[in-house]
């Protein structure tokens, strides 16, 4: 069996591998990062420790969070650095056994169907498991606000450093 | 290797050692050909194979302990007196190293030993002993003759032959993971906002019982800081070591004779910086050797000692460490340099001839430049000293370099002492907090607010600001940090923005709007995700109030913005036309105005700096006029009237004041101790000039007169009217503060 949280963005019911979080806090201030991939919402300070925000509605094509309502950061461990998720607001946990998962449809449309690894049945949704190894995976260069056309003209050189 | 898998702890502390063991065992071999034998030597580099030997065998690697087991032999027979280091003999040990080392790097980046094979290392040592019988590789550490070793030589204990019994020298350090390190400083730096938090609080609420609890802890989170901040610390000797070594191996492949000498190996640096200048440092080193020293032959002929001396020095000065490289060799030909620059297309004709002699050097440190005749192993394969400039600079140092032709060549690099913590200027700008490191601001500028522009021109595409009559370019951060919409237009910099920073990157200098300047902050760096990586920030840190806040990467700036070269070129067309055949030295002259007496020029290096004073703040002492400035009385004199309305110096009584103007505008001339400030009416600009005077001077307190700009232009000579005008201060007596 493997234990599940879910979160939800929207109406959607999101779920992580419970062994991925570290943490779920509310970090009030993010300091947004020119020219960082779209789906980055910026750096966080947890504690001393900065760590970037992904912002899932972004990565998932959903318009963003009204202004009233904050996200929560869904604190992600790994071995070299913290990753936080933001999304609307976490749910419970779950435990699954694996044969439960199902593969999502291979006609899956979307922004980012590669981002979901599997789905689980619930009793009146469907949750989609992340991918949280795809998150960044084959994004650096290809899908960043630096490659969009006109973003800022000839003033930036595509130099990595 | 299987059973390999759970002894990962062992195996990587085995390599950590055995490298460390390694670095010692070249170190004294290297003492040992200078001064031949000392028993203490070979048993200490006995100690070393022999350690090495006895992990092999618990680790399971074969051909590492066989490879051991024919050095230690060989030492063995040394150690008893039955052999002398010759240096053959150092020689084969030298393989030996270079063999474990190379099996050691195969065996940290994989589990196995690598395809080497030891074989003829092993042979090559064991021809050495006497008694060689052909069988090198005995498999019985009792064949060493441990006991009766030679009678000033201390036995090696035979426990020692055990991996696991501690060193003596061992017990008193440990061996720490670096990201455990990093955890705590993290942690100390965590503890470091809580603790400015807590103290902002009980400093609010006046005398409350935390006021002391938070004095202390405020006390023991900087001595806690300064303690894990050292744990980090390692001494450059640790880079340094490897150097005599590389030098030696690069002499005998190159003929040349070299010596090598350290001041300061005990100069402590951050870990993570000396890994980063340990390649950069290399190569300048090998560079040296290869380019700067020159063979024994040519050295003699020039009257030099055969022997090239190269010297490394590290020293701290103002929370900078000072890295110096100098040899005795050949230095640049900057002629040369330059016609190689020309030739391959990395300088245009017309900028090279107005560039100083000194300038011409630095050509070297373009991307692509190499000036070796004849390319070696060595050095000179075209990629060099460029390298070595953007590896320093990427941690935040600067590289430069004095050049003796015929003399030497002296690299002085500094780089910041940590990674971890740096001074940074806090600026605002577009709503949003950014930190620059201090080491590339040169000056803030305030905007005049009058002016609808604020002074800001364009030149082509890019706004530019006139800073004493250069034209620095402005980079727009509105437009390399957001979507531009509108391209290329030239629009106003954005209202707010009052201030320019003028930073420098490269030999280039560029300012940035922003709209307030904050303060200079110690601000704890933290490296971008990986996910990140930009070439516009260095990094980003937790500012006091708990926000995040990007530091900005200055290089990687001025390179995104593209805004040096036109403007470079401009100030040069400007500054010095047709030049070129002026000869290759430059001043960098002062242009001032002067009601009676026009456009002058005085030469920069006399004036220690320019400073504007509201017209009431004059003074009168005696029948002198004077102002107050840092805490001193500046006596001031008028040019116009010192020269006179025909020309002749006027001396000893100074005219009244007028004070039609506002302010003025006064350079400060300093000669020792004393100073003395000349009012003229206008400062134009700032131009480099071929030093040559074309006219001698015609009247006292002038120099002569030369050409700016295709004018006929006199040269002020500050020291001598300071001296006419006030004899009786620039002859030895002193003016005081308590004067005033």
């Amino acid at each position: 069996m493997t234990q599940y949280c879910t979160f939800y963005l929207g109406e959607k019911t999101y779920g992580l591998e419970i062994l991925s979080i570290q943490e779920i806090i509310r970090i009030p201030d993010i300091t947004p990062i020119p020219h960082s991939p779209f789906f980055v919402a910026g750096l966080a300070n947890l504690r001393g420790q900065i760590v970037v925000a992904v912002d899932l509605r972004k990565l998932f094509g959903l318009p963003p969070l009204p202004k009233s309502q904050d996200p929560i950061n869904i604190i992600l461990s790994s071995d070299d650095e913290a990753i936080s998720l933001l999304a609307d607001k976490a749910g419970e946990v779950i435990d699954f056994g694996s044969e439960a998962m199902v593969q999502p449809p291979s006609l899956q449309r979307g922004p980012a169907p590669e981002m979901i690894k599997g789905v689980f049945k619930l009793k009146d949704a469907l949750m989609n498991v992340i991918d949280v190894e795809a998150i960044f995976k084959n994004r650096n260069g290809a899908d960043t606000e630096e490659s969009r056309p006109s973003s800022i003209g000839e003033a930036h050189v595509n130099e990595p450093r | 290797m299987d059973r390999m898998d759970g002894m990962d702890g062992i195996k990587r502390e085995f390599i950590a050692e055995t490298q460390e063991g390694m670095d010692r065992f070249d170190q004294i071999l290297l003492a040992m050909e200078k001064n031949p034998l000392t028993s203490e030597a070979v048993s200490e580099i006995f100690r070393v194979v022999h350690s090495i030997k006895g992990a092999c065998g618990t680790l399971g690697f074969a051909k590492l302990e066989s490879l051991a087991h024919s050095g230690e032999n060989l030492l063995s027979v040394m150690r008893e007196g039955k052999l002398a280091p010759g240096k053959d003999v150092v020689t084969c040990l030298f393989r030996m190293s270079d063999a474990i080392r190379r099996i050691i790097r195969s065996v940290e980046s994989g589990d196995s030993e690598g395809d080497m094979d030891p074989e003829p290392v092993i042979k090559e040592l064991a021809a050495f002993q006497p008694d060689w019988v052909g069988d090198a590789r005995s498999p019985l550490a009792d064949d060493v003759p441990l006991a009766d070793a030679a009678a000033n030589a201390p036995p090696v204990p035979e426990e020692s032959a055990s991996p696991k019994e501690p060193h003596a020298a061992l017990d008193r350090t440990i061996r720490v993971d670096v990201s455990l390190l990093d955890k705590l400083m993290n942690l100390v730096g965590e503890l470091v906002l809580v603790r400015n938090q807590v103290l902002r609080h009980t400093q609010l609420s006046g005398n409350s019982p935390l006021t002391i609890p938070s004095q202390h802890l405020n006390l023991i989170t900087s001595q806690l800081q300064e303690g894990v901040m050292k744990t980090r610390m390692q001494p450059i000797k640790n880079v340094w070591g490897k150097f005599p070594r590389i030098v030696r191996d690069l002499c005998n492949s190159c003929g040349k004779l070299v010596q090598v000498e350290m001041v300061g190996e005990d100069t402590e640096l951050d870990k993570t910086i000396l890994e980063a200048i340990k390649d950069p440092l290399t190569h300048v080193l090998r560079n040296s050797v290869d380019h700067g020293i020159e063979e024994p032959d040519v050295r003699e002929s020039w009257g030099k000692p055969r022997e090239g001396r190269i010297s490394l020095k590290a020293y701290h000065e103002g929370g900078q460490v000072i890295i110096e490289v100098s040899d005795d060799g050949a230095g640049i030909n900057s002629r040369r340099v330059a016609e190689k620059a020309l030739e391959k297309g990395l300088v245009k004709p017309e900028k090279l001839a107005t560039m100083p002699e000194w300038e011409l050097a630095q050509l070297i440190f373009l991307p692509g430049f190499s000036t070796a005749e004849k390319i070696t192993t060595l050095s000179g394969r075209g990629v060099g000293m460029d390298v070595v400039k953007t590896h320093i600079e990427k941690i935040g140092g600067t590289v430069e370099l004095f050049n003796r032709p015929g003399l030497g060549l002296t690299l002085r690099i500094k780089i910041p002492l940590t990674l971890a913590i740096i001074p940074a200027l806090i600026v605002e700008t577009l709503s949003r907090r950014f930190a620059i490191p201090q080491l590339n601001v040169l000056e803030v500028v305030r905007l005049k607010n009058t002016a609808r522009d604020k002074g800001v021109e364009w030149f082509q595409e890019t706004p530019v600001y006139r800073l004493r009559g250069r034209l620095l370019p402005l980079a727009r951060l509105d437009r390399l940090f957001e979507k531009a919409e509108t391209d290329g237009k030239a629009a106003p910099p954005p209202i707010g923005d009052n201030f320019i920073v003028v930073l420098h990157a490269e030999n280039h200098q560029f300012g940035i709007l922003v709209h307030s300047v904050q303060d200079t902050q110690e601000i704890v760096v933290k490296p971008l995700s990986k996910h990140l990586k930009s070439s516009l920030f260095a990094g980003a840190t937790i500012m006091g109030d708990g926000k995040v806040a990007l530091i900005m990467d200055v290089p990687g700036l001025a390179q995104n913005a593209r805004l040096t070269r036109g403007i470079e070129e401009a100030n040069h067309r400007e500054s010095a036309p047709g030049s070129a055949d002026q000869g290759w030295t430059k001043e960098s002259m002062l242009i001032v105005a002067c009601e009676t007496h026009g456009l002058m020029a005085v030469p920069v290096a006399n004036i220690s700096r320019l400073q504007e004073f509201p017209a009431d703040a004059v003074e009168r002492m005696a029948n002198m006029e004077v102002f107050q400035s840092r805490g001193r009385i500046l006596p001031i004199l008028r040019l116009a009237q010192l020269l006179g309305p025909g020309g002749a110096v006027q001396t000893g009584e100074t005219a009244p004041a007028l004070r039609k103007k506002r302010s003025l505008s006064v350079l400060v001339f300093t000669e020792g101790e004393r100073s003395a400030g000349f009012v003229v009416d206008r400062i134009m600009d700032i131009v480099d000039v071929a030093s040559d005077i074309h006219l001698p001077a015609g009247r006292p307190g002038f120099k002569g007169s030369t050409l700016i700009r295709g004018k006929a232009t006199e040269i002020l000579d500050l020291p001598a009217l300071a001296r006419m005008a006030i004899p009786a201060l620039f002859s030895g007596r002193e003016i005081s503060k308590a004067g005033g």
